[in-house]
Formats: structure tokens, C-alpha cells, sequence
């Protein structure tokens, strides 16, 4: 998989399915934090300015959701991005 | 009322906050208030504005600069900005946001601190010691007061609706993205074409249109959740004036 212009991988980072005080939550939750894995060629007028490696945080519909190899991945432009942790 | 779970908690403040975006560190939450007469509030009381019923004055929307980021601006793209402006707030700026702005914020808590990641679009009005600077083509408007007591011999005073007199008034947008609806034929349609490009001056009388959630325009700066000016203020948008009278 390769990533184009402006756009990030992200693998998620995995929400416990079990709350703090014990419930277990009958829908997984979605994943609002994860790290960067691969990064665009940017864009003329934007570059990129995320690296791998960096851990970021993003709304939770942000992004389309790929699969590749069985594990789930964030592709998503990196204006919608909100912060790097 | 702002409920805590609904903050999330971090461990320390982020590296770099996404363009568009000012973090603010929020008003204290859930401390003991006193009110004049001298009643003290609960921490759930605290929270709210007791001269309204109103839901968008029920939620947190003023707090300090944490940290600013770039401005990004482009008519065709739907994560640009709403308007074309300059980042006029600096980090310690005090600033308040449109309720529904504040209230849809990415909210989260370090060290029992609340922080918002508030749209920059979504912030009315700065304050940088005395200086009063409000955003993004607002107007802060004095009431302008009838007085309607003649009939019924009972002196009462009613707040004419659609005017006052500009009290602060900030830089002009000098752009905005325009929005599309479906016209009755099904194709698409400009549904704003937005200027900013009018004289208003302080001390000026003038009349504006109503918009839907007029009420989200009105700033609560008497009460003692956001009593920082002492007064009660109009929000105006600067489009949104059809005269000066």
C-alpha cells in the first residue's frame, strides 16, 4: 500500500471494550488516537507536515477506514488531523 | 450543566494542534460560586447561567489562549474555514465561543484542567487586558432601549430587537466560502454570497437582519459565569447589517 498528496496511514490505537468501573460495552468503541505509518508526497502547495511515527489524535468519523493483511487502518487527510500528542 | 465524562483525559498538552483550531483552557468547572445576595451554588448550579433557560447558555464558552495554530482558507474545500480572516488571538487572550462551537469542541482534561479545541471560526470576541477585540466579523452592540409605558401607565422598558449601537467592532472577514442548496429544480444553488464590505463605526446606530438562533448572538456578561465585562452585549454579524440608521 502505497499513500498519495496529502493524505496519512494511521493505525489506530485499540479501546478497551471494558470500562474503567467494569462494564463491558456491547459496541466496540472507535478509536480516536493512533500513530502515523506512512505519509503522502504532499501536495504543491502543502506539504506534509506529519512524520511517522507520531502519535495523533482525530475524530472518530474522520477518515475512511482500509484493511490490509486482516488489521484496520485510518486513511485520512492530514488537515483532519486535530492534534499530535 | 457541563458533565465531566464527557472530557476526556490526556496526559500532558499536545505538540501541535491542527490548523484552523486555538486551544483554550476552559473556566473552572464545578467550583463553589456565591451569587450577590450571597447564596451559594452547588458545583452543578455553578455551571450554568441562572438568567436563562436558554440550553446554548448552559454550556461552558469562555477560557484562556492555550495555544494557536495557522489559518487555512479555501472556498472550494470543506475543511477550510468558513471565513477568510487573521489570527487576531495570541496565547493569555481570555476568549468566548459560540455555544454550539464550544459545545461540538474536542474536549479533554490534564491534571483535572479542562482544555476545548475550538474552531477558530467559532470565536466571537477576544479580550487582551482592557482591549476588547471581537473575531471573525462580529459586532458587540449595545441594546438600544424603547420605552413603551404610555397606555398602561407602567413604566417598563423593551429592548428593540434588530437594532444597537456598535460598542466594539472588529476587522472586516474579507472573504467567505459560499454554501450550496437544492433549488426547486434539483440542481444546485448559491444559498449565501456573504460581504463584509461596509463602513460601521463605533457609536453607530444600526438595524441587522434576524437570523435563525438569534439567541446563540446574545453574550450573558452580566452573569456570573462569564462576568467579565460587567455588561450585557449584542453579537452581531457585520453581514448581517442591512442600515445604520
Amino acid at each position: 500500500m502505497k499513500i498519495h498528496f496529502n493524505y496519512v496511514l494511521i493505525e489506530p490505537e485499540e479501546l478497551p471494550e471494558v470500562t474503567s468501573g467494569g462494564l463491558i460495552l456491547t459496541e466496540k468503541p472507535k478509536p480516536n488516537k493512533g500513530t502515523i505509518i506512512q505519509v503522502g508526497e504532499g501536495l504543491p502547495d502543502e506539504p506534509i507536515v506529519y512524520e511517522v511515527g507520531q502519535r495523533v489524535l482525530f475524530p472518530i468519523n474522520a477518515g475512511t477506514e482500509v484493511e490490509e493483511e486482516g488489521k484496520k487502518y485510518k486513511l485520512m487527510r492530514q488537515k483532519e488531523i486535530l492534534m499530535e500528542l | 450543566m457541563i458533565e465531566e465524562k464527557y472530557y476526556e483525559v490526556l496526559d500532558k498538552l499536545p505538540k501541535r494542534i491542527a490548523d484552523n483550531y486555538v486551544l483554550v483552557r476552559m473556566n473552572e468547572l464545578n467550583k463553589q460560586k456565591k451569587t450577590k445576595s450571597g447564596i451559594y451554588l452547588t458545583s452543578g448550579a455553578s455551571d450554568t447561567n441562572l438568567d436563562s433557560n436558554d440550553i446554548f447558555d448552559q454550556v461552558d464558552r469562555s477560557g484562556t489562549v492555550e495555544m494557536v495554530s495557522n489559518l487555512y482558507f479555501n472556498p472550494s474545500d470543506p475543511l477550510s474555514l468558513g471565513n477568510k480572516t487573521d489570527m487576531e488571538v495570541q496565547k493569555g487572550d481570555k476568549v468566548w465561543a459560540l455555544a454550539i462551537d464550544s459545545n461540538m469542541a474536542y474536549r479533554f482534561k490534564i491534571k483535572g484542567i479542562h482544555y476545548k479545541l475550538i474552531r477558530y471560526d467559532g470565536l466571537t470576541v477576544a479580550k487582551r487586558g482592557e482591549q476588547i477585540i471581537p473575531l471573525n466579523g462580529w459586532l458587540l452592540l449595545d441594546f438600544v432601549i424603547e420605552k413603551t409605558s404610555e397606555l398602561i401607565k407602567i413604566p417598563f422598558k423593551v429592548r428593540i430587537l434588530d437594532q444597537g449601537v456598535v460598542k466594539y467592532a472588529g476587522s472586516k472577514n474579507s472573504d467567505y466560502t459560499i454554501n450550496y442548496g437544492k433549488s426547486m429544480s434539483g440542481g444546485l444553488h448559491k444559498i449565501n454570497n456573504f460581504s463584509d464590505d461596509i463602513d460601521v463605526k463605533v457609536g453607530d446606530m444600526v438595524q441587522y437582519e434576524l437570523v435563525r438562533g438569534e439567541r446563540v448572538g446574545e453574550l450573558k456578561l452580566e452573569s456570573d459565569y462569564i462576568n467579565t465585562f460587567g455588561e450585557l452585549l449584542k453579537l452581531c454579524q457585520r453581514r448581517h447589517v442591512t442600515r445604520t440608521i
